[in-house]
């Protein structure tokens, strides 16, 4: 296995920084969105977006026909390391470029691709996600929120709550899940379509997090309405159109993680020896074993990323090594937050710069082992892979 | 190249073959040895460096580990593979000819400990080794050198020596005046160590090598080989690991309690999805550490100690869960995942990379 990017990825990765260099803001640089609100946190990802766009590096991974770069693994690979290594903002709709496009690309129709797409890219239409429900969570096959069609109005209405709904309350569309029809399996019966927030009947409640900020949201929805045209893919089956979307949420991402991670690494470690007595020169002899381990789990995901771009670039499939590198990163990114700000001892808890920072990081790492499939869920499909048998009514 | 070896070894080392070899009072096999250097197997580090089919070293050392590690060899592979044969290869003229034969009826004793000061920042150990160096080359030496696997059926010790600034490699015939070899049974079985104590033996300038032949210190001749060995030791914590998460998944899968099979319980699942997940962690990190190291890769020697440490760990786990989802099963003599589970505590203490050492290494380049 070749882990080397191509001389044709690395003269990309030169014009790319080139162009970082020039335009991404210093406030903007190794960003954190520690002691912003979330509106002024969503205003600078939406800008970032936009600046993004205009400069033509938006959508590294969608076709160049749909306006994105059209990149390979290895250009994908290098444009991932130069955003994290300036520590750039997350654009705001990047879910949805991620996640929705794609499989608007798969499974939509000429029209939608060109009223969707290029607005998503540009950052003139936010998005979220609406499939989460009370009841439907890791099984999500529980959900129970209804669309009927009405073919007078050309429209469906949509009754139910969604849940966990991220950044709902800035979005002007959704991309919903709802049942269609009644099918004899769970799965069956349930359509994928896109619901405009901006109406009479969508209410946007936002709750608080962990970290105290609303950047998620309930959604009430009571006769909400969508355009029979703007469902995507076959009605009734949508199951798989969302597993598809759900499919993009696991693999790419894991290279950015995994240089967080160890930017972020190295950075604790620098941050935990200003506060050692005599700074960094003084008589410790050894970083402390918390810390070694946590060096370490960050290279662990960093040659998992890597090994898995590797086999991408080489055509072959990914398999169970998403679920895989998903729960080691997850779980090894919450050891390392939570080790450092023990090892800070008295000052992890003290309300300052940069504690307060580490605080807010190892607050949000706990999202990590429950979205995108929780660690449980990750590890029942991991067992499936290795051929151990089906629960038992047990 | 890698399904050839595992069938050869497989071949070569029957079940009722290795516990014969560890309850042996020697704990070693002369035939078996005999076979396993004549294969040509041992040196696939030459085969790398101009075969075609081949991944460059140490990539390929560590899927020869991988196969050493299922079939658990009772003969000091991973040393002459991984460290040995490497400086071997480097040094013109020195030692036996390499070839086919090398090492039939002549098996090598070899130490790293000594050179592990090479790659692991801090103090060196205190060593219980005097070496004194006259005007000519020659090395007297004295004391003793602690766990050198199999030195008592040994007729060479190659045995790594500071000289303050500078690093050599000794080679010392262990049939000579002056030399006795103390026999210890380790936790591992299939690994017997002598205590190798010399007195005032005095190794002529021809046997000690203190460059390349193309002039390379020993010191960075010795810290890569060292390199190589750790690498082969990651794969063979990887393969057997392996073979223990695939006896598991067969045992769970007929084991039946309650009415169903205990692998359906998903407490039994989840423990051996961490199995899975952690030994394809550790082969992303052990492969990228090789590749690394075949790179030149400036940061290599960390990669090289964070993968060990990882592998280590990750193989001492597996051993453990795999005993546990065995139920009593696990824990008898004739299931034998002891045997792996003994050599995975060995392959740590050993020559082990302790987590410190790397904090050290962290600290000294903060
Ligand atoms: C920060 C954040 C943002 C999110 N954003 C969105 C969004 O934008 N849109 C959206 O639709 N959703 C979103 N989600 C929802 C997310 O997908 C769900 O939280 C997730 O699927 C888990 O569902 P749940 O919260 O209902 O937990 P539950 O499914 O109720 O799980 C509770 C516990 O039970 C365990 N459990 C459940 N089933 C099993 C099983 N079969 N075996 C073993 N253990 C099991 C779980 O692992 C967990 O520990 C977000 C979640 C978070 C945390």
């Amino acid at each position: 296995m070749d882990f080397a990017l191509s001389p044709a990825a690395e003269k990309f990765r030169a014009r790319f920084v080139e162009w970082l260099d020039a335009e991404l803001p210093e406030e903007w640089r190794n960003y954190s969105m520690h002691g912003s609100t979330f509106d002024e946190v969503v205003e600078v990802r939406r800008a970032w977006g936009r600046l993004l766009h205009a400069g033509g590096w938006a959508g590294p991974s969608w076709p160049v026909a749909h306006g994105g770069l059209g990149l390979g693994t290895e250009e994908l690979t290098a444009y991932c390391e130069e955003l994290v290594r300036c520590g750039a903002p997350e654009p705001m709709n990047s879910n949805a470029i991620g996640i929705l496009a794609p499989t608007i690309m798969k499974y939509g129709t000429v029209e939608q691709k060109e009223r969707f797409l290029p607005p998503m890219l540009a950052h003139d239409e936010l998005w979220c996600q609406g499939f989460s429900e009370p009841a439907a969570g890791s099984d999500l096959a529980g959900l129970a929120t209804t669309a009927t069609h009405d073919p007078g109005d050309g429209v469906y209405r949509i009754n139910g709550q969604k849940l966990w709904t991220s950044r709902g309350q800035y979005a002007d569309w959704c991309y919903v899940l709802a049942r269609t029809g009644q099918g004899s399996k769970r799965h069956e019966g349930i359509s994928m379509m896109l619901m405009p927030m901006h109406q009479p009947g969508v209410d946007v409640r936002p709750l608080r997090n962990i970290t105290g900020s609303s950047e998620f949201n309930e959604l009430f929805l009571t006769d909400a309405t969508a355009q029979d045209c703007d469902v995507i893919g076959p009605v009734g089956d949508g199951w798989q159109v969302a597993n598809f979307a759900l499919s993009n949420e696991r693999g790419p991402r894991l290279i950015e993680r995994a240089l967080t991670f160890k930017q972020e690494q190295t950075k604790g470690l620098e941050d935990l020896m200003g506060t050692w007595d005599d700074g960094p020169s003084a008589g410790v002899d050894a970083v402390p074993d918390s810390m070694v381990a946590a060096h370490i789990d960050a290279r662990v995901v960093d040659a998992m990323a890597h090994r898995i771009l590797a086999l991408t670039a080489e055509g072959a499939s990914v398999g169970v090594l998403a679920s895989m590198s998903k729960l080691i990163w997850s779980e090894g990114y919450q050891r390392f937050l939570s080790a450092l700000v023990e090892a800070f001892g008295a000052d992890g808890a003290s309300d300052v710069a940069p504690f307060a920072v580490w605080q807010d990081r190892l607050l949000r790492s706990r999202a990590g082992t429950i979205y995108g499939g929780t660690s449980e869920v990750q590890r029942n499909i991991i067992a499936k892979s290795l051929g151990l048998p089906a629960s038992g009514p047990r | 190249m890698r399904s050839s070896l595992r069938s050869f070894l497989s071949r070569t080392i029957t079940e009722s073959g290795y516990e014969q070899i560890c309850s042996s009072d020697s704990g070693f096999d002369g035939s078996l040895w005999n076979q396993l250097a004549g294969s040509g197997w041992l040196d696939v580090a030459a085969m790398s460096s101009d075969g075609d089919e081949v991944s460059a070293w140490p990539i390929s050392g560590v899927h020869m580990g991988e196969e050493f590690g299922r079939a658990l060899v009772p003969a000091p592979v991973e040393l002459v593979t991984g460290f040995l044969l490497p400086v071997l290869h480097r040094l013109a003229g020195f030692g036996p000819v390499l070839d086919d034969s090398t090492f039939v009826d002549d098996l090598p004793a070899v130490t790293i400990e000594p050179a592990l000061a090479l790659i692991r920042a801090g103090a060196p150990r205190p060593g219980g080794l005097t070496v004194d160096t006259t005007a000519d080359g020659t090395l007297s030496l004295s004391g003793s050198v602690p766990s050198v696997q199999f030195a008592a059926s040994a007729r060479t010790l190659y045995l790594p020596v500071s000289l303050g600034a500078t690093w050599a490699l000794a080679r010392i015939p262990l049939d000579q005046a002056g030399v006795a070899t103390v026999s210890t049974r380790s936790i591992d079985p299939g690994r017997t160590c002598a205590t190798v104590v010399v007195t005032d033996v005095s190794v002529p300038a021809a046997d000690v090598a203190t460059t390349a032949a193309d002039g390379e210190p020993m010191a960075a001749v010795l810290a890569e080989a060292l390199r190589s060995y750790l690498l082969v030791l990651d794969g063979k914590a990887i393969g057997a690991a392996q073979l223990l998460l695939e006896k598991t998944v067969a045992y769970v899968t007929q084991r039946t309690q309650f009415g169903v099979p205990v692998g359906s319980f998903q407490a039994l699942k989840h423990r051996i999805a961490d199995m899975a997940t952690s030994i394809e962690a550790a082969r992303s990190i052990a492969s990228y550490a090789a590749w690394q190291v075949a790179q030149g890769h400036q940061d290599s020697t960390e990669m090289v100690l964070s993968s060990r440490i990882f592998c280590s760990e990750m193989y001492r786990n597996v051993c453990e869960s795999a005993i546990q989802c065995h139920g009593g099963m696990g824990f008898t003599w004739e299931q034998r995942l002891h045997y792996w589970y003994k050599s995975a505590l060995f392959d740590a203490a050993v020559d082990g990379i302790a987590v410190e050492d790397l904090g050290r290494l962290l600290r000294k380049s903060a």
